[in-house]
């Protein structure tokens, strides 16, 4: 483990398959031009960072099972709370780095070590994919042939968001999991997270399988040269890029002429969350604050800083009834748990001017809070979309009138988790908004319960980071009888029970 | 008693002689100024319905000094607040009720009923006696400057001023001009040459514009329209869309003729007006693509010496090329280079000086306020970004608060003779002073956001 000293410059250490590179080549600057951290030049260690000769991984993997995985994963686990002197530094050194606040991203690093639980980690793996299928050849129910198929971890660049720690967490569980060859780009807004995650698995077996086939290291996105020649079907079969993949932010590259070359990019966002409340909601001013302290909860997670965030609350409601849902949302928004809701970072000035517009508009809007960068709740009075778009703990209340259904139209694509009340209309408005791009539905108040193991994105991750194997073989006359018996219990089985 | 620094009404300073403008100092300028902020402030506090609210909720009930006003300033954001949705849904009552909260005018009795375009609104709100200026809308949506016939005469005196500052008599001389544009329109540049074009040329035929066609603000605001429906899959609007693809279709054909009619404008100017005295005004990019062009062919020297070239703008995202200005005086033949800084939201420029310097008329008056917003005292030399208030401004809020970043020299003269207040040449927008970084997220931050709409919008095959 390195020696962890607060002495400034801050350095980001690469982990190079098992290796750590202490090295203070190259600096990242904030857009203040101050130096946020120095890390090493990737480009002498390019050799390092990528796995030449595939068959490798295989080799590696052979014998070790998931089980033998998750075990291991689970002992690092122990290892990420933030009792560790590694989890601590990287914490502190986050924080100048991060739109959360200091309470909040303590609160998202309490969350590592439980998903290097052995709970989650099965539960990630035996839903997502089942390990039977990482592990061995599965069957698949034919008569006249043996089919079998089976997942193979490929050789995968992350390009991490770093909007929350649990990204590099659950990215990384994940990638263990399925016994990838793993080349991890953190991303400047959390650089720290993923470097310490691996040191922990480090500590507990630096030449395990799945440390010998996992790298953290950053470029920046300037560095064009490096990454053309990182991005290369050589080198990579698989990308799994957060933050959406138009190259997006993080990467100069054209994701699109990558999986022209054969290289399958996993695009994760940009998404964002809304909510939808029925007239049901209005019943009575003591149910309507029960449900805006639910609501809130959607809307404040992360400070906003998260996908599941809910930014824009679509109200079957007078302007009214809006106007006092909004009050008791803000009221409810200021009086969170700071472990995962508290004063917003750097409230941006553009969004308080932004504010301040609507704010003299009183016809078409109406605005609680936002004097004091503290987030706001805006009512469109009209039902009109304000034109920007809410950050920072500010939440957009639309209001409508009739038909729920009529909410389904004005969905954006980029919709993720839509939380609906009641319940019963969440069945009836469920397929309209799965046709408009939303991802997750959930009862209001939960939008921070994720379901480990689920899709998330609409995607099933692991499945679609593996590469699936079909081995099919034709059975020999010498074994034909005995193979058919056992072909007819297969598929009596497999159809029957 | 001590007769004010400035006789009259701020509008009736803008006939005054640049000389006796630029002839007072800061200290003498600020009770004289404040006193008419005060003015205008009593004046539209209850009849500009925005200003009250604002006014309100900051507890300012008079403007005691200059730091309350600074808690009084407008952003660009203001005067773009409408949901957009009222243009796509063409609902120009409820565009019009939102502009009357920006102004002491009273539109609520305006019938908007058969009104299809911005144009057709911005019409008739001529025809009430409004004179609204757009923006280009570099953001996708147009900002509106509610503006009223009460200030277009000064906003035609401050402008003949601005530009005796650099020609003095030009109030009294005809020039042919030049103007690589459109020919009219109700941006801020085309509500200038629409009425300088003809005045300065004194006879339409001597005013020569790029196109015939007055610049549309549904052109304008069309690419966004097209990415707004193309981002939300909605159908309906882009339907809508293409019905109106006519204009669009436009727009296309008027992108591929640019660059001969350019050609031909500019053969026209260099053949028939060589060695006259001309007006020319265009961005300087504009300019300097055609003079490298020309030099390259051997032409130089094309105008007289004494002609009018005037232009400001920066370079928009390109890079600035150095001995620029030297390339301009080379191919145009003129002894100077004219530059000015301003913005749609102030009625009058300021004009550089020989030192290069911009001076602030005194109608307009320069704040600077920290990053927090705190107004930095008006004295010495101060950084921050950009405060303003326009007394000539009298149906609307003069007061703005811009995303500029500026150094002001308050009280130590530039050198060229001029005094009062000073800018120095080195304005930045904060938005490109803070740059892009790379903050990757999976939340929907706006600028993925952004990313996104123009993805999808690159995606829109092109009809033809």
């Amino acid at each position: 483990m390195s020696n962890f000293s607060s002495a400034s410059p801050i350095c980001l250490p690469f982990i190079l398959r098992g290796q750590e590179i202490q090295s203070a080549d190259l600096c990242h600057q904030g857009r203040d031009g101050q130096v946020r951290f120095h890390y090493p030049d990737p480009r002498p260690l390019f050799s390092q960072i990528v796995l030449s000769d595939p068959i490798q991984l295989q080799r590696d993997f052979a014998h070790v099972k998931v089980s033998e995985i998750i075990d291991f994963l689970a002992e690092a686990g122990r290892c990420m709370s933030l009792d560790s002197e590694r989890m601590q530094w990287a914490c502190h050194f986050s924080q100048p780095l991060s739109a959360l606040p200091a309470s909040v991203l303590k609160g998202s690093y309490e969350l590592v070590p439980i998903v290097f639980s052995k709970p989650a980690l099965r539960a990630l793996v035996e839903n997502e994919i089942g390990s039977k299928y990482l592990d061995g050849w599965v069957e698949l129910p034919y008569a006249d042939k043996i089919a079998r198929r089976r997942a193979y971890g490929t050789r995968t660049l992350h390009f991490l968001s770093g909007n929350a720690p649990v990204v590099a967490a659950l990215s990384m569980a994940r990638a263990a999991l399925i016994k990838a060859d793993n080349i991890v780009k953190v991303a400047p807004n959390d650089p720290f997270t993923a470097w310490a995650i691996l040191d922990a698995m480090r500590e507990v077996d630096p030449h395990h399988p799945v440390v010998r086939h996992f790298s953290v290291l950053y470029w920046p996105k300037e560095m064009s040269d490096f990454e053309r020649e990182l991005l290369h079907p050589r080198h990579l079969e698989k990308i799994i890029s957060w933050g959406g993949a138009l190259g997006g932010v993080n990467s100069t590259s054209n994701h699109g002429s990558l999986q022209a070359a054969g290289i399958d990019v996993i695009s994760l966002g940009p998404k964002f969350s809304i909510s939808i409340l029925g007239e049901q909601a209005f019943r009575s001013r003591s149910e309507l604050d029960r449900i805006a302290s639910l609501t809130a909860r959607d809307a404040g997670s992360f400070n906003m800083e998260s996908c599941g965030s809910s930014r824009f609350h679509f109200v079957q409601a007078t302007p009214e009834q809006a106007r006092e849902y909004a009050r008791l949302l803000y009221q409810h928004m200021q009086d969170q748990d700071p472990a995962w809701s508290t004063l917003p970072k750097n409230f941006p000035s553009e969004l308080q001017a932004e504010l301040e517009a609507v704010r003299v508009q009183g016809d078409l809007y109406h605005v609680v809070g936002g004097e004091q960068g503290e987030g706001a709740v805006v009512v469109a009075l009209g039902g009109d979309l304000p034109d920007f778009f809410p950050t920072h703990k500010v939440v957009i209340v639309l209001t409508f009138q009739g038909d729920p259904a009529q909410v389904a139209e004005r969905i954006h694509p980029s919709t993720q988790t839509v939380g609906i009340y009641p319940e019963s209309l969440k069945e009836r408005l469920r397929d309209a908004l799965v046709a408009r791009g939303v991802c997750r539905f959930i009862s209001i108040g939960h939008t921070v319960d994720y379901t480990v193991g689920g899709p998330f994105n609409s995607t099933e991750i692991m499945r679609r980071a593996c590469r699936w194997i079909l081995d099919e073989s034709q059975p020999s006359r010498a074994s034909m009888p005995w193979s058919q018996a056992r072909k007819a219990w297969q598929i009596l089985t497999h159809h029957l029970f | 008693m001590i007769p004010p620094a400035l006789p009259g009404a701020p509008e009736s300073w803008t006939r005054l002689p640049v000389s006796t403008l630029f002839s007072l100092a800061e200290d003498e300028l600020q009770p004289l100024q404040l006193n008419w902020v005060r003015e205008r402030f009593g004046e539209l506090r209850t009849r500009i319905p925005a200003l009250h609210s604002l006014a309100e909720k900051q507890g300012v009930s008079h403007v005691q000094d200059f730091d309350a006003l600074a808690a009084l300033l407008f952003t660009h954001q203001v005067y773009k607040s409408y949901p957009f949705t009222l243009i796509e849904e063409k609902r120009f009552a409820d565009l019009t009720r939102w502009l009357d909260k920006l102004t002491s005018q009273d539109l609520s009795d305006l019938d908007m009923s058969g009104v299809n375009s911005m144009d057709e609104w911005l019409a008739r709100l001529d025809r009430a006696g409004m004179f609204v200026f757009h923006s280009t809308g570099t953001s996708g949506k147009l900002s509106f400057f509610p503006r009223s016939q009460t200030e277009k005469e000064a906003w035609v005196e401050g402008t003949y001023t601005f530009m005796e500052a650099f020609t003095p008599g030009i109030r009294g001389v005809h020039l042919p001009v030049f103007w690589p544009s459109y020919r009219s329109g109700r941006q801020a540049g085309m509500r200038l040459i629409s009425h300088f074009g003809p005045a300065l040329a004194g006879i339409e035929t001597e005013y020569h514009s790029l196109f015939d066609a007055p610049m549309s603000a549904d052109f304008i605001s069309l690419a966004m329209r097209m990415q707004h429906a193309q981002a939300r899959g909605d159908l309906k609007t882009i339907d809508t869309i293409k019905a109106i693809f006519r204009t669009r279709g436009e727009i296309v054909t008027l992108k591929a003729r640019k660059a001969a009619v350019t050609r031909r404008f500019f053969e026209k100017m260099v053949r028939e007006y060589r060695s006259r005295r001309v007006f020319l005004m265009a961005s300087a990019t504009d300019l300097l693509d055609v003079a490298l062009e020309g030099l390259r062919s051997g032409e130089r020297r094309v105008f007289a010496p004494d002609s009018m070239l005037l232009t400001g703008g920066g370079f928009k995202g390109r890079r600035e090329i150095p001995a620029w200005k030297d390339i301009l005086q080379e191919f145009y033949g003129v002894e100077r280079v004219f530059l000015s800084y301003g913005m749609t939201e102030l009625n009058t420029y300021h004009p550089a000086c020989s030192k290069g310097a911009y001076h602030v008329f005194p109608w307009t008056i320069p704040l600077v306020l920290d990053e927090k917003g705190t107004p930095l005292p008006r004295h010495g030399v101060q950084t921050g970004r950009a405060g303003y208030f326009d007394l000539l401004a009298q149906t609307y809020w003069g007061g703005i608060l811009t995303g500029d970043r500026v150094t002001v020299h308050y009280d130590e003269p530039c050198g060229c003779g001029w005094r009062g207040p000073w800018i120095e040449d080195n304005v930045q927008r904060f938005t490109e002073l803070l740059g892009g970084e790379d903050i990757i997220s999976c939340a929907g931050v706006q600028s993925a956001y952004s990313d996104f709409m123009e993805y999808i919008a690159a995606d829109v095959p092109e009809e033809t």
